[in-house]
């Protein structure tokens, strides 16, 4: 109690800087598509045909029944969105169907695509796709769910800073409250940084 | 923190730049520092484009030449010593064309902001909340030590951190000492890694070093964590030096992951190729300058995390002397050479992948780039290519017929410049890369389609990896981390 109080007033009188820290490297060799936030504990590793949920207190890795052709997601509980490609001959016909099961395998939405994509991102409200084939034009679509809309989808990517973080990394998945961070490192590894009170 | 990069364009002609002399400044580290600024043009960093000369300055000139995305970063060193670190610096495309310099990112995680916005999430139950409050006191680790293993050698009987090891010929022993000051891993393990091969070639204009051996994806270990014991009234042993405990251990298979790289007199170099799978690996660097006869140590990054009462992480840096041998020039009897004026990495190999089966070609991650021929011929066949209708086109494309009898195809060009009777020699211009063409009714990313055939028909297609004299190990398969079905086919090296 007394060491809390104490704490405190130092804070107060030394402004508090705060720096992300390695904690450890998550023992995967599967490189996700997405990371997904369920909670402020446990995330979703996603790749194509195989999902793991990961808690980052306890370091306990538990793989998740996968799907042939599908990549999971996470909104409001787990959802798979599935995907079937077809050879077309014209440009009126879609070589792309995809389908949206939430994780009793109700299905919640499909929609028929032209361009022959595959689903990075899954969830209950929308959709984020990406070419099914490396020699293809890469872009990035979105359908929206709600609106039943399916539209290209462009963005310039701001790469954020973040304090102790001075390895070259490819990219961050944050907690809401930035208080945990995921981050991929320049050699394809996963990290968990934690965000700590500078000595 | 190296976060004040400026770029200062310095030509600026008219007609688009030939070439663009671009600045880049960091902040100092120190006065005993010296700096690399190293130009990738992979988000898979691993096609060095541009290696700076070592500067004692902050700030240093970088010529561009060519349009595409770059990746920058800077390699810090105090000479002489083993302190070095890299910093990356930032990304910039590049196009000399249009005279752009912009800021670009790769697009891998969308960013949740630009997304219609994430319902609020339904708290679930959490396995465990036992382990809650114990989450302020979880160990962080320091940079582990590092353990010189050139002779792997295990000492009988010796005594480590005062208690007998009792070594057993097959189980790797590892001691973990964590203190305030950081932890200290120790290593008494043989990891099977045998050096197989060690090539060292002159290919003209650089020099290659390639390391290739086998090591072990897990081994039988037995793993003991000692921490210092808290200060005690009672055990004056604790009064003023560290008692060490045993306080985690584990016995059982270890699982180990390795990033590798090598070392020249103590500098760690940034491998330009490197892999690790199925038991073999190989590690790459490339070198203007000859290293023989210099210290050369393949340096190993040894990862694992095992469950004792807690998690135990072993991370290590282990060292492996490499004997280079004299340097030899590159000598080969393919008959054709590389399409390319440089070389440009892989999307997809020949042969049968996960993507096509058969791949006829090579589809070379190719932007915008001049398209040279591969040996002397005449060219037979220009045009456009429309194998299936409206949805199924090679683009615009040059067939080479060689002297041999072979032919040469270069299919999705942006342009072609040479017509159907023009002599060709090697190095000769046969047309711009590009993305015309289709597939399934769709557009095509930007690269070159290009086969080796043993006669005119696309059914004689061989492998051009056979055919092409070409330092292979300098032609990566890009991005093949997040893409892992581009290694298939018959790829030259099934590691990277």
């Amino acid at each position: 109690m007394l060491r809390d109080i104490l704490l405190y007033i130092l804070l107060l009188i030394f402004p508090k800087e705060d720096i992300y820290t390695k904690q450890y490297a998550i023992n995967t060799l599967h490189i996700p598509k997405y990371i997904y936030w369920v909670d402020d504990i446990n995330v979703l590793l996603c790749s194509y045909g195989y999902t793991q949920i990961y808690n980052t207190r306890t370091r306990h890795m538990s793989e998740i029944d996968t799907c042939e052709k599908c990549i999971y997601g996470y909104d409001r509980g787990f959802v798979y969105c599935k995907y079937e490609h077809r050879l077309i001959e014209s440009m009126r016909e879609f070589s792309t169907s995809i389908f949206v099961y939430d994780i009793d395998g109700n299905l919640l939405y499909s929609k028929d695509l032209f361009p022959t994509v595959v689903p990075l991102v899954c969830t209950r409200d929308y959709i984020v796709l990406t070419p099914a084939y490396s020699f293809l034009e890469q872009k990035t679509y979105l359908i929206d769910i709600k609106r039943d809309m399916f539209r290209e989808y462009e963005y310039v990517r701001v790469k954020r800073e973040y304090n102790g973080i001075q390895e070259e990394y490819i990219t961050v998945s944050e907690r809401n409250d930035l208080e945990r961070l995921i981050v991929l490192d320049g050699y394809y590894r996963l990290w968990v940084y934690e965000k700590q009170i500078k000595k | 923190m190296l976060n004040n990069i400026f770029l200062i364009p310095l030509l600026a002609l008219n007609i688009g730049w030939e070439s663009k002399d671009v600045e880049f400044t960091w902040t100092p580290r120190g006065s005993e520092y010296e700096y690399i600024v190293e130009v990738y043009i992979d988000r898979g960093m691993t096609e060095i484009y541009f290696v700076s000369e070592p500067v004692d300055t902050y700030h240093t000139f970088i010529t561009f030449r060519d349009t595409d995305l770059y990746f920058v970063k800077i390699k810090y060193y105090i000479p002489s010593t083993d302190i070095y670190g890299y910093e990356y610096i930032g990304q910039k495309y590049i196009d000399l064309e249009h005279e752009y310099i912009g800021e670009t990112d790769d697009v891998w995680f969308p960013p949740q902001d630009e997304l219609p916005p994430i319902p609020p999430i339904i708290e679930e139950e959490v396995e465990e909340s036992v382990e809650e409050n114990n989450e302020e006191e979880k160990d962080i680790y320091s940079l582990p030590l590092t353990i010189d293993m050139r002779e792997e050698i295990v000492s009988r009987n010796e005594s480590v951190l005062g208690q007998s090891t009792d070594i057993k010929d097959d189980v790797c022993n590892i001691y973990i000492f964590k203190s305030s000051n950081g932890t200290d891993v120790s290593f008494y393990c043989n990891l099977g890694i045998k050096i197989s091969k060690v090539e060292y070639l002159d290919w003209g204009n650089y020099l290659t070093l390639d390391v290739s051996g086998t090591y072990l994806e897990s081994i039988n270990a037995s793993v003991k964590v000692y921490e210092c014991k808290k200060f005690s009234v009672t055990d004056p042993l604790t009064w003023f030096e560290c008692k060490k405990i045993l306080v985690d251990s584990y016995e059982g298979i270890l699982p180990l992951r390795y990033i590798g790289y090598i070392q020249v007199d103590g500098i760690s170099q940034s491998s330009t190729a490197w892999g690790f799978g199925g038991s073999s690996f190989f590690v790459r660097n490339i070198f203007t300058k000859d290293i023989y006869g210099k210290d050369i140590k393949l340096a190993l990054e040894v990862s694992s995390y095992v469950k004792g009462k807690e998690w135990i992480d072993v991370i290590s840096n282990l060292h492996k002397s490499v004997r280079v041998p004299k340097l030899v020039k590159a000598t080969s009897t393919k008959p054709f050479s590389f399409p390319f004026e440089k070389y440009i990495g892989v999307n997809q190999w020949y042969g049968c992948t996960v993507y096509q089966c058969p791949h006829k070609g090579v589809d070379f991650g190719a932007y915008l780039k001049r398209v040279i021929s591969i040996g002397e011929g005449i060219v037979v066949s220009v045009g456009y290519d429309k194998y299936g209708g409206e949805c199924y086109q090679g683009g615009k494309y040059v067939i080479v017929k060689h002297s041999n009898g072979m032919h040469s195809t270069y299919f999705h060009l942006d342009s072609y410049s040479v017509k159907v009777g023009s002599k060709v020699k090697v190095g000769t211009l046969i047309g711009i890369s590009g993305n015309t063409g289709k597939w399934n009714c769709q557009n095509l990313g930007y690269h070159l389609h290009f086969e080796t055939r043993k006669g005119r028909l696309s059914s004689t297609h061989v492998n051009p990896v056979k055919y092409i004299n070409a330092d292979w190990n300098s032609v990566p398969t890009l991005n093949y981390k997040v893409y892992p079905g581009r290694l298939t086919g018959e790829n030259p090296h099934p590691n990277f």
